[in-house]
């Protein structure tokens, strides 16, 4: 149900007469951790963004193919979870009342939401932590939050941006291990220069930045 | 999922929110007292101004020669006026002596609806004629007769009882001299000598009213046209673009519910809600304030409609600002810092 094909042909995107990237195909595998790589500025999370259906690209196409029943006539928002740079979190609520928005989202009941919440959590090793709140969870735990409520939402795709741009080696070394041995049937797609969570994804799609315009 | 979101959002006591709900409270509270401080003042002012006599209308012949009188029906006809505090005819006497007061004390008859005391006494001492004094005692005439009286409190000049015994018209009277009516002090004085014109019943030459103070203000009308009643909504207008500076440090939780599948619009709802309550908060305090403090207005419902007003301003000014930041797309609220 959950396993979607991710395919670019030919992509292009571009901020008015700004080329980012251009001619971009690949496929991404449902159902795997892929890596998209490429160095700072080469336009991964702008092909992240329009994967995700934030931004138009300005030319090409991006299919979502799915190997079940389910819909991807959806906008592809719906089909959507992201796991941030930064760690983006309700730092006033628990751990547990963050990754419980996503299943909740989706308009799932409270009991079902908080099951499903915490097992995630219990899949990025903070289920200890569940009560606490997000403001006194250190930068590395707050970012397995924001793995974690990726994982509790039921989105087909999960699309990492640098989830790891402001971990130390420790934790980065724990997210990659997370990607690495995570159970999730989503497509997930991490865009990374990190070589450490490169390692850890199934396959990895190499970016080269196409920058043009004024 | 949406209510559930904006009350935990705003009961936590780490929330950020959580410190507006206490600015909301005080607020509420500073607006009604604010509101009772005005009407204090105007309160005061025309509880001066009616001992001074505004609002007093007296009617009387325009000389001594005039031969002119005023039936007793109509002038005490206008005291079942919702405009008219007291209304009723004043005849006065000639001075008689009392052991208790003194002799030639001044005596006039005067109608009950003009000196209610008399419905229940034989007789009201001016305030002036027993100062210090406020217990009822009798007074004995010299013709023996003795009279249960009340002691008068001081009444507004033009009502002309201050200095005088009052006793009870006589129930054949059936025209007067005098008619003294005293409005509200909340009506107009413009509108007060046209509407004791329009309704007494004269014989002979016409009557003149007057009244012993005329002011060149309205203060009523200066009160409810002051800049200062839209201090509640430029309060709440203030406070409510305040705590949407304050949501620009919520960019981060924005987008923690945009990056886990919450819709634009599920998370202007619930940014709305959270304004919502907040300015039910101020609402309550100062619909509480204002039954705490409401024996001291002359309309105990104005602060309530006040705060109405400053809530739903609150609402909109914070709700819509903050929603408008919600409407950004979800990866730009994400590197917001």
């Amino acid at each position: 149900m959950k396993s979607v094909e991710v395919l670019l042909e030919d992509v292009a995107c571009a901020f008015g007469d700004r080329t980012v990237m251009s001619g971009f195909s690949a496929v991404f595998s449902p159902g795997r951790v892929g890596a998209l790589v490429g160095p700072s500025g080469s336009g991964k999370s702008t092909l992240l963004a329009a994967i995700g259906g934030l931004i138009a690209p300005s030319s090409g196409t991006i299919t979502l193919r799915s190997t079940s029943d389910l819909s991807t006539s959806l906008p592809r928002t719906n089909l959507v979870a992201w796991v941030p740079q930064g760690s983006n979190c309700l730092g006033a609520r628990t751990a547990l009342d963050n990754v419980m928005i996503a299943p909740l989202s989706e308009g799932r009941e409270p009991l079902r939401a908080r099951d499903r919440a915490r097992s995630a959590l219990d899949d990025v090793g903070l289920l200890s932590r569940a009560d606490d709140l997000a403001r006194t969870l250190s930068g590395g735990e707050l970012q397995r939050v924001s793995l974690a409520r990726a994982f509790a939402s039921s989105k087909p795709i999960i699309l990492a941006d640098e989830p790891t741009s402001s971990l130390d080696a420790r934790n980065t070394e724990i997210m990659a291990d997370l990607l690495r041995s995570s159970s999730t049937e989503a497509t997930v797609i991490v865009a990374t220069h990190d070589p450490l969570l490169i390692e850890s994804a199934a396959y990895f799609v190499q970016i080269r930045g196409s920058h043009s315009g004024p | 999922m949406l209510s559930r979101e904006a009350v935990k959002n705003i009961f936590s006591p780490v929330a950020r929110l959580f410190p507006v709900i206490a600015v909301a409270v005080l607020l509420g509270a500073v607006q009604s007292a604010l509101i009772v401080h005005q009407s204090d003042l105007l309160i005061a002012t025309l509880a001066d101004l009616q001992m001074r006599g505004r609002n007093v209308v007296v009617s009387a012949p325009r000389s001594a020669e005039s031969a002119s009188t005023v039936t007793r029906q109509s002038c005490e006809g206008l005291a079942s006026y919702p405009q008219v505090v007291n209304a009723g005819l004043v005849q006065p006497g000639d001075p008689a002596d009392f052991l208790e007061l003194g002799s030639l004390v001044p005596v006039q008859a005067a109608s009950t609806t003009l000196v209610p005391d008399l419905a229940t006494h034989d007789a009201v001492i001016g305030s002036a004629l027993s100062p210090g004094v406020h217990i009822a005692k009798n007074l004995r005439m010299p013709s023996g007769q003795v009279l249960h009286a009340a002691v008068g409190t001081p009444q507004p000049a033009g009502v002309p009882v201050n200095s005088v015994l009052s006793v009870p018209l006589d129930v054949d009277t059936s025209t007067g001299v005098y008619c003294v009516v005293v409005f509200d002090p909340l009506i107009p004085p413009s509108t007060a000598p046209e509407i004791v014109v329009a309704d007494l019943r004269v014989t002979g030459d016409p009557l003149y009213t007057s009244s012993p103070f005329v002011e060149s203000v309205d203060v009523v009308s200066t009160y409810l046209t002051r800049p200062e009643r839209f201090l509640p909504v430029g309060i709440a207008l203030l406070a409510g673009f305040s705590t949407f500076a304050l949501s620009g440090f919520r960019s981060s939780e924005f987008a923690a519910y945009r990056l886990s599948g919450t819709t634009r619009r599920s998370l202007m709802i619930i940014v709305m809600l959270e304004q919502a309550m907040i300015a039910g908060f101020y609402l309550s305090s100062a619909t509480a304030s204002s039954l705490a403090l409401g024996t001291r207005l002359a309309d105990p419902s104005v602060p309530v409609l006040w705060a109405v007003v400053g809530a739903l301003a609150w609402t909109l000014s914070a709700g819509s600002a903050a929603a408008v930041s919600s409407l950004r797309r979800a990866s730009d609220l994400a590197k917001d810092r």
